[in-house]
């Protein structure tokens, strides 16, 4: 399958070099998964924290250098690129990173996030077209431009500032969007409007994405495929309802079982945490399935 | 009928206003509860419902430019509205305490996860000449620590030493260490993984079992909320639109509030459509005599909305304007 994002065998290991005085830390260790170019699909990259998933897409994204394997875009190695390609990749993987107020200079309007993108990569002829492009993209994720235009970021609440963020990555027209904990830091009722719109960027637009996230109930909703990390490894991926429905590996278990589901009848199970722990250290990784 | 001493708390119409130069904001609005002894309340709503400022309210803990403007709150029998500033001091820990939210950051860095407890310990006791040997001293922490299975390790340790999820037991630990009547917890898992919120709240739920102590817990996440409480009392801006036992909020709510936050949620039973709760939360400024709620679906009721019995031990605020919205 012609792939447009991919990491072949990456690891990422962070000090324990000759000179340095931390200890060797593998935050991923030999993970390889890839993003189909023509059927572009959701894929989310679950686990807790300390688990790589971050660091996952750092590397994907290219501003981290793997230590062994590489992150190829369209076939070609992502460290091998020109300062021109370079350019084009930047503008064709697009972030959208957790922290709705730290994406933020907090003395301009968040105008100014959507605006800059545009003027960096060239995109219009005239302000009229940049005015535009800008409203349509507001529309697209459920914001008013007259209500959000000319705001400054701390008048508008950590919904609407995240789904900014949202329209600012879709404005540039990428092939693939890196979502890391796009609502963790959102209200649970709001979380629903602002994956919708993130799920419309797939389905309507044929956009990739990676959804990075602990939260397995809001990865089943909108991801076709799941990878799951533990401590740097890949543990269990495949399609996202074979994957949470029947989890082979125990740590997919013991992450399922441990949702709080909003139901009064079906109560957590008692929890013999040392012996979890041994099935999981032990048990062999599932691969894609 | 539950006489005022089996109650763990009662509180009557509670309100707490901010002094703002645009005016007041009432961010909790005449809430009313009763909360029994051994009972775990879950108080759920939007950023923005009233709910930490309520916690707040309840601990004496409001700042200005906030103050309580109306209310009681009985504790035991008495109303710690009442109480002088040291007789509530003594209160705090003793027979109400509070886990604050992101109560990790709440541990003081430069000292030891023992001094932290003992701390708490001396401040509150009631005779200031009760003095510990040092050998009580490490038996009392030890014991504190075990009962959030902790080792007795812990107690040497800096809390940068210490994971999230230790962290918040040494918050759990200092708030149950003088075996209060009733404690707060706001939001006390909200940075965790879910392992470790699950550990975490299992734990919680068992000191409070063992102290038979009554818990109200603050949060958002219904999920939570469905696995740990017995009741449920949803906060709409600023006040409580419906409360009842947590099995019957869940099947059937009968506040049209209640029912968009459950329809929000995701779940892994099924896929399906996103719904949200349209239009934004409520302003506080300009909160109507009437219906908030209304305004949210571009609706207008401006009586008084009675608090009327909708079950066995189910209240809501019924507003037959939106009652039906999301049915």
């Amino acid at each position: 399958m012609a792939s447009i994002l991919e990491a072949k065998s990456v690891t990422k290991v962070f000090g324990g070099g000759f000179l340095s005085r931390e200890e060797e830390n593998v935050a991923v260790n030999n993970i390889s998964m890839k993003l189909d170019k023509k059927a572009p699909k959701i894929i989310a990259v679950a686990g807790e924290s300390g688990s790589g998933k971050t660091t996952l897409a750092r590397l994907l994204l290219g501003i981290a250098k793997p230590t062994e394997g590489s992150v190829e875009y369209d076939g070609k190695d992502v460290s091998t690129f020109t300062r021109l390609e370079r350019r084009e990749f930047r503008r064709e993987v697009q972030p959208i990173f957790q922290d709705p107020y730290g994406s933020y200079n907090p003395f301009y309007k968040v105008d100014h996030v959507l605006f800059t993108p545009i003027n960096n990569f060239n995109m219009v002829e005239s302000r009229e077209e940049a005015v535009d492009m800008v409203e349509k993209a507001l529309e697209v994720v459920g914001l008013v431009p007259a209500e959000t235009l000319g705001r400054l970021p701390h008048q508008l609440s950590g919904g609407q500032r995240q789904r900014v963020m949202v329209a600012r990555a879709l404005l540039l027209k990428p092939k693939v969007i890196l979502a890391d904990e796009p609502v963790s830091a959102v209200d649970a009722s709001l979380r629903a409007t602002i994956l919708d719109a993130v799920s419309r960027l797939n389905k309507d637009l044929g956009i990739a994405i990676v959804y990075v996230t602990h939260d397995l109930t809001t990865a089943y909703q909108i991801s076709d495929e799941i990878m799951i990390l533990y401590k740097g490894n890949l543990v269990e991926a495949g399609s996202v309802e074979t994957v949470i429905k029947k989890p082979k590996h125990p740590y997919t278990q013991l992450l399922i079982d441990s949702i709080p589901e909003a139901d009064p009848n079906k109560k957590w199970g008692n929890l013999d945490m040392s012996k979890t722990q041994e099935k999981i250290l032990t048990a062999p990784a599932i691969g894609w399935r | 009928m539950t006489t005022k001493t089996e109650l763990g708390m009662d509180v009557k119409d509670l309100k707490v206003h901010y002094d703002t130069p645009d005016g007041v904001v009432k961010a909790v609005d005449g809430v009313s509860f009763s909360l029994r002894q051994g009972e775990r309340l879950a108080l759920v709503g939007e950023s923005g419902s009233g709910k930490s400022t309520l916690a707040m309210a309840l601990m004496r803990l409001t700042r200005p430019p906030g103050r309580i403007a109306n209310g009681q709150v009985f504790v035991g029998g008495t109303d710690v509205l009442d109480l002088d500033d040291e007789e509530m001091r003594l209160h705090r820990l003793n027979e109400l305490s509070l886990i604050p939210q992101g109560a990790m950051n709440s541990l003081n860095p430069v000292m030891k996860v023992k001094n932290q407890l003992l701390d708490g310990l001396y401040d509150h006791q009631v005779s200031k000449s009760d003095k510990l040997s040092k050998e009580e001293e490490v038996e009392i922490v030890a014991s504190l620590l075990k009962a959030v299975d902790l080792a007795p390790q812990v107690a040497e340790m800096y809390p940068h030493e210490l994971s999230g999820g230790m962290k918040q037991r040494v918050a759990i630990a200092i708030a149950t260490s003088m075996e209060p009547k009733v404690i707060i917890a706001d939001e006390p898992t909200s940075a965790l993984d879910v392992v470790v919120q699950r550990n975490v709240m299992q734990t919680l739920g068992r000191l409070q079992e063992g102290l038979h102590a009554s818990i109200i817990l603050i949060g958002h996440d219904m999920g939570l909320v469905a696995q740990f409480s017995d009741h449920v009392g949803v906060m709409y801006a600023g006040r409580l639109v419906e409360i009842g036992p947590v099995k019957t909020v869940f099947k059937s709510p009968k506040h049209p509030y209640t029912r968009l936050l459950i329809k929000s949620l995701p779940t892994l039973t099924r896929k399906k459509e996103f719904i949200g709760i349209p239009g934004l939360p409520a302003t506080l400024l300009d909160l109507p005599e009437g219906c908030a709620f209304c305004l949210r679906i571009d609706k207008e009721n401006t009586n008084l909305i009675p608090w009327v019995k909708a079950g066995e031990d189910h209240y809501i605020q019924d507003c037959k304007n939106c009652a039906d919205y999301g049915k």
